[in-house]
């Protein structure tokens, strides 16, 4: 370009090796080993492996900057031992590498300690990192690595620890600086710059300030956790409702088998409007899913068809329908029609009412319990919605006692259809995936019960100790089991989770339980129509979900279970209530509160591998870190002495063969050091007479060495080593005076700390 | 770039800590956060704290070799700067400038930096530090330095000479010199006064510009002017016609330069001086320098260098330029204009081609 060329000098190898390089690579090393060491089941020998990969860190930082034969040697000597080592150790890695494999994708395995992996995984991140920062001096595919592996940990359920993601930072960053101190090869620049040194200070400054901030976001973070987190879910949720109204979304219906595994948005869209003829006094329920088989994280659509399918082969009622939909239509109506007209009391009459769905689209209907429809099935033709009779469970009370039996009657019939049923609920709506939810089922097996009520006091004092009601618990891993996390981990969600806990806790226990989602409509919710009855408009916020249980009296009863809902946290059915839930509770021991602040310690607090995720930090856990730094700071205080004396040799030698402007400069950073001739800057024509009169030395000498100096920087040819040698002598005999002149900390700083001396 | 990937990992790593509930990604968000706010004011504690300075404003150099120019960087802070950026704006003599980039560190305190420049054309090279950046210590924020602002102490300028070629003149035929030379001399040889310098005295208003030691005047920043002691030698003249000098372009000038040089310095094979001659539109006269060896080529081709900075001229002084009337008054001289042609008394003695001027310098062989 426009013929003037700026050249870049060859890289000059050498004088590279900062101890900060060290320090950095071991942080590195040392990071990635605790993010290895955090993955769920994953335990090694600690005391074995981060001594080791300290060691192998320092002999390539060493070596590599040293001799090349030796690091040739350390490369080659590496393989073999590794080499060897797979070979004698094949079996031993393959089990552990199966074994990480196989909690990496959520299953249950026995605790093993990997050790021997570990070893294997610091050597080649020692070699690897050091290669990459050292030999081809890109960070661009570390960082990205290390952040890669940090932002997707929380997929995999993997929670790094404080410590390891400080490690990571430094790393990161330290030696971001140090690359960029370094430049890049291929820009012109400016020569004569220590290149290598410049890149250790820039990094140990970009260290040291990263460390500082972690020290105050560590505080902070801590003390104003949840605030941080509504903010993410504030904006979050903004996005979520913005773009469901953009697309449309907002106004489809909240049902279904999947269960969610972030936070739970709402619009506030109307979804359906219930008109009614009387207020209701309940809660209603409208379901819209029932959740048979469940599929770690999802439920199967109830098949109640084959089971009416078996129940009219067995009752021998397939010849007289031809359909099933007889049987299903019967057994559906079976406790509207029972309670309408086989009461222990007076009738107090059932209730109407028109669902209409706010979108016009009526691929899904939501049906209360206890109702006779005269809806028709095929939503192609419910332009205006559908309508049910019902009853509120408060009225159902059925005396089937009074029933007739082996009397060809439709109430005969009924009460056939209510005990085949029962049998086959029995036996399908138990059934629950045990090795998909290892925790659940141990802890149900843990804690056997008999009764219904002592086993739905157990189910709700389980959920209440270990979660709180939220809408937003945050995203749950991919590899876990969002029921499992839910109870064990989170310990936070919203009704869809505590449903589902409920209903697998119920089935494990024998009870026949199905999960349902829909609609939940409070009865303020109604508000009086001008022709006397009685609309609620329900809205995506009235959408839930809750576990319905059989019982061979009432038919599929709904368990409240949220706490949120219905501003209790009891859930009701006819023999239970909050009474007899507090009775047992009391009966057994069972201390919601104490154990609630325990399930939320625990999950603050974790340690190491575990981490932790959310609240404050409870510095306690850190007892063990916090022993080992200050013992590796008693050491460094210890070893501080020779390592000081050793850097100022050091210094002291590389000045010994510095060129005289070097030199001289220098001796301007030790007159100002000692405040001495403030203002000059060895230009001016009394300089040498002012230096002379101060420290002593000879002014011929000092002219002399400033005639020398300007020669090496202005004159044709450079000065002789002879007239170097000189300025050398001159400025150590200045550098002596100046010593001399200073106070006791300043002499202690000039000499070693400073090394001028 | 690299700011925007580092702000959009932060959200990310806020984002995803938010809604995994992951107090240490959230840690770390809020580090990241912090450390570029804080990146960001060391930018602007960097910027009030660093300086440049040329340690020298003149330099000379053959064209091709490495020039290595010292800047003083001074970095006031106690924090070492990783990397700084320095805008140098160059060029040659009036031709258009440009900028080039060049990156540095500094520890704090004082520190020499080397420039190592290489001059691709003849003429006088301008360089200056234009603008100043700093940077934080990952190359996420740069802030314009303050350093610079008024001061003119980052500039540089640098004459840069012919290679040391010559140009292979043969006499066409043999003829006595007074001195008795071994060596034949070409036509138009004629003898003259030949001066030897012996002593440097600073330049006076009455003193001939043709005798301004042009070296040291530009180590020195102060003009001086060489005294002579006479001496009987035989002597070439050789007119420079550098009408239209301003308007060439670098390449034209290059190459004139190189033929220049290569000239004088196979006249000088013949151990006599050459005087070269040009009209210099700044002093509106003549320049006329004498030629003995090759470090007073050197100062002739400065003062050439001088000559083509002067403004635009109009047609007349174009063609007084051109030095007709000179030449009608100095028979026997010698003629080379920027079309490269050599001529003699009206009659071109050679065409150099621009295309081949390379290989006819160092192959060809002129008989004149």
């Amino acid at each position: 370009m426009n013929g003037i060329e700026i050249r870049t000098r060859p890289e000059e190898w050498g004088e590279k090796r900062r101890l900060a390089g060290l320090l950095f690579l071991v942080a590195g090393v040392f990071g990635l080993l605790g993010f290895f060491r955090s993955m769920t089941g994953v335990s090694f020998a600690g005391w074995v492996v981060y001594p080791s990969a300290a060691v192998l860190c320092g002999l390539i930082w060493y070596t590599y900057y040293g001799q090349k034969r030796a690091f040739l040697l350390l490369i080659i000597g590496a393989v073999l031992a590794y080499g060897a080592a797979i070979f004698l150790l094949e079996d031993t890695f393959r089990k552990q590498i199966r074994y990480i494999m196989i909690h990496m994708s959520g299953g249950d395995v026995e605790e093993t300690a990997v050790t021997e992996t570990a070893l294997l995984l610091a050597g080649f991140l020692s070699f690897f990192i050091a290669m990459a920062e050292f030999l081809v001096h890109s960070h661009v595919l570390l960082y990205l690595l290390t952040t890669g592996l940090l932002l997707l940990s929380p997929f995999w359920g993997v929670r790094p620890g404080v410590e390891t993601v400080v490690m990571l930072a430094v790393f990161q960053i330290a030696f971001w600086a140090m690359q960029t101190a370094e430049q890049m090869p291929w820009r012109p620049s400016f020569e004569g710059m220590d290149r290598g040194r410049l890149a250790a200070w820039s990094g140990m400054a970009a260290g040291i300030l990263l460390l500082v901030a972690f020290l105050f976001a560590g505080l902070f973070a801590s003390r104003q956790a949840e605030r941080l987190y509504s903010l993410v879910y504030g904006v979050e949720g903004q996005l979520y409702r913005t773009m469901n109204r953009l697309s449309g979304r907002a106004s489809e219906h909240v049902t279904g088998g999947r269960m969610g595994r972030g936070n739970n948005y709402r619009t506030g869209t109307p979804h359906l409007e219930v008109l009614v003829e009387e207020k209701p006094v309940e809660t209603m329920y409208l379901c819209g899913f029932w959740g048979g088989e469940y599929i770690g994280g999802d439920w199967r659509q109830a098949d109640d068809e084959t089971l009416f399918q078996v129940i009219e082969e067995e009752l021998g009622w397939d010849s007289y329908s031809g359909s099933y939909d007889w049987t299903r239509s019967m057994y559906h109506s079976m406790y509207f029609v029972m309670n309408a007209n086989f009461r222990e009391t007076e009738n107090p009459g059932w209730n109407n009412m028109v669902i209409r769905h706010s979108n016009k689209v009526y691929d899904t209907m939501f049906i209360p319990y206890y109702n006779q429809g005269s809806w028709n099935w095929h939503g192609d033709t419910m332009y205006d919605g559908y309508t049910f009779s019902f009853y509120e469970r408060r009225d159902i009370d059925i005396d089937w006692d009074s029933v007739p039996s082996g009397v060809d009657l439709m109430e005969s019939w009924y009460k056939e259809l209510r005990d085949a049923y029962a049998q086959k609920a029995a036996a399908v709506y138990v059934e629950v995936p045990m090795a998909v939810l290892p925790r659940l089922t141990a802890l149900c097996q843990e804690n056997p019960l008999d009764s219904l009520d002592e086993i739905t006091a157990f189910i709700l004092y389980t959920l209440h100790s270990r979660a709180s009601y939220t809408m937003t618990p945050g995203w749950s891993p991919l590899n876990e089991d969002i029921v499992e996390y839910f109870l064990f981990e989170g310990g936070r969600g919203y009704c869809e989770h505590f449903a589902a806990a409920a209903t697998l806790m119920y089935r494990l226990y024998g009870i026949p339980a199905r999960y349902v989602s829909g609609y939940v409509v409070q009865p303020s919710s109604f508000e009086q129509q001008e022709d006397g009855g009685w609309l609620a408009v329900v809205t995506d916020e009235a959408a839930h979900a809750w576990p319905e249980i059989f019982l061979q009296d009432y038919g599929w009863m709904p368990v409240e279970v949220t706490p949120a809902i219905g501003g209790g946290s009891v859930a009701s059915y006819p023999g239970f209530d909050g009474a007899v839930f507090g009775r047992i509770l009391q009966e057994r021991g069972w201390d919601e509160d104490r154990r609630n602040q325990d399930q939320v310690r625990n999950r603050e607090t974790g340690i190491g591998g575990e981490g932790f995720m959310g609240g404050s930090i409870d510095f306690a856990s850190y007892e063990k870190w916090l022993y080992a730094s200050g013992g590796i700071l008693a050491c460094l205080l210890c070893v501080s002495p020779v390592l000081i004396a050793y850097a100022r040799l050091r210094r002291l030698q590389r000045w010994e063969t510095a060129g005289c402007r070097k030199v001289f400069f220098r001796l301007k950073e030790m007159l100002s050091f000692a405040g001495i001739l403030s203002g000059y800057d060895g230009t001016e024509a009394d300089f040498a007479g002012q230096l002379s009169k101060v420290t002593g030395v000879s002014e011929i000498e000092i002219v002399r060495m400033l005639e020398t100096v300007s020669e090496a920087a202005y004159g044709i040819e450079a000065p002789s080593p002879e007239r170097e040698d000189a300025v050398r002598e001159t400025c150590a005999e200045l550098a002596q005076r100046i010593y001399e002149s200073l106070g006791r900390r300043r002499k202690w700083v000039f000499r070693y700390w400073k090394a001028f001396i | 770039m690299k700011k925007l990937i580092f702000l959009l990992m932060i959200f990310l790593t806020c984002y995803l800590a938010g809604v995994y509930r992951n107090m240490p990604l959230m840690m770390l968000a809020v580090v990241e956060a912090l450390f570029s706010v804080a990146s960001f004011f060391l930018c602007l504690h960097f910027r009030k704290n660093l300086f440049l300075e040329a340690l020298q404003h003149y330099s000379c150099v053959e064209k091709g070799a490495v020039l290595t120019c010292d800047i003083r960087v001074w970095n006031r802070s106690r924090m070492p700067i990783s990397r700084f950026q320095a805008r140098l704006r160059c060029g040659y003599g009036q031709a258009r400038k440009r900028v080039k980039r060049v990156y540095g560190g500094c520890g704090s305190g004082e520190t020499i930096l080397q420039l190592d420049l290489v001059g691709g054309y003849c003429g006088m090279m301008h360089l200056r530090v234009e603008r100043l950046y700093v940077y934080d210590y990952l190359s996420l924020f740069s802030l314009r330095g303050e350093a610079l602002e008024g001061a003119g102490c980052c500039e540089m300028e640098v004459a840069v000479l012919p290679r040391e070629r010559v140009l292979r003149i043969e006499p066409a035929m043999s003829c006595g010199w007074e001195n008795g030379a071994e060596k034949s001399r070409p036509a138009g040889w004629r003898p003259e006064a030949h001066d030897e310098i012996r002593q440097l005295k600073e330049y006076r208003a009455e003193d001939s510009t043709r005798h301004i030691h042009w070296n040291q005047s530009a180590r020195t920043e102060q003009l001086w002017v060489k005294e002579f002691e006479k001496e009987a030698e035989a002597s070439v003249v050789l007119f420079l016609d550098i009408s239209g000098i301003e308007m060439s372009s670098i390449e034209d000038k290059d190459r004139f330069y190189e033929l220049t040089w290569a000239m004088v310095a196979g006249f000088l094979e013949f151990d006599a001086t050459v005087h070269v001659c040009w009209e210099d539109a700044r002093y509106g006269g003549s320049i006329d320098m004498e030629v003995a060896d090759l470090a007073q080529c050197r100062d002739m081709m400065l003062a050439l260098y001088q000559a083509e900075e002067a403004e635009a001229l109009g047609e007349s002084e174009r063609a007084s330029m051109q030095g007709n009337d000179w030449l009608r008054e100095h028979r026997g001289c010698y003629r080379l204009d920027l079309d490269l042609c050599w001529s003699k008394d009206g009659e071109v003695l050679f065409q150099f081609s621009r295309k081949a001027l390379e290989e006819q310098i160092s192959q060809g062989v002129f008989r004149v």
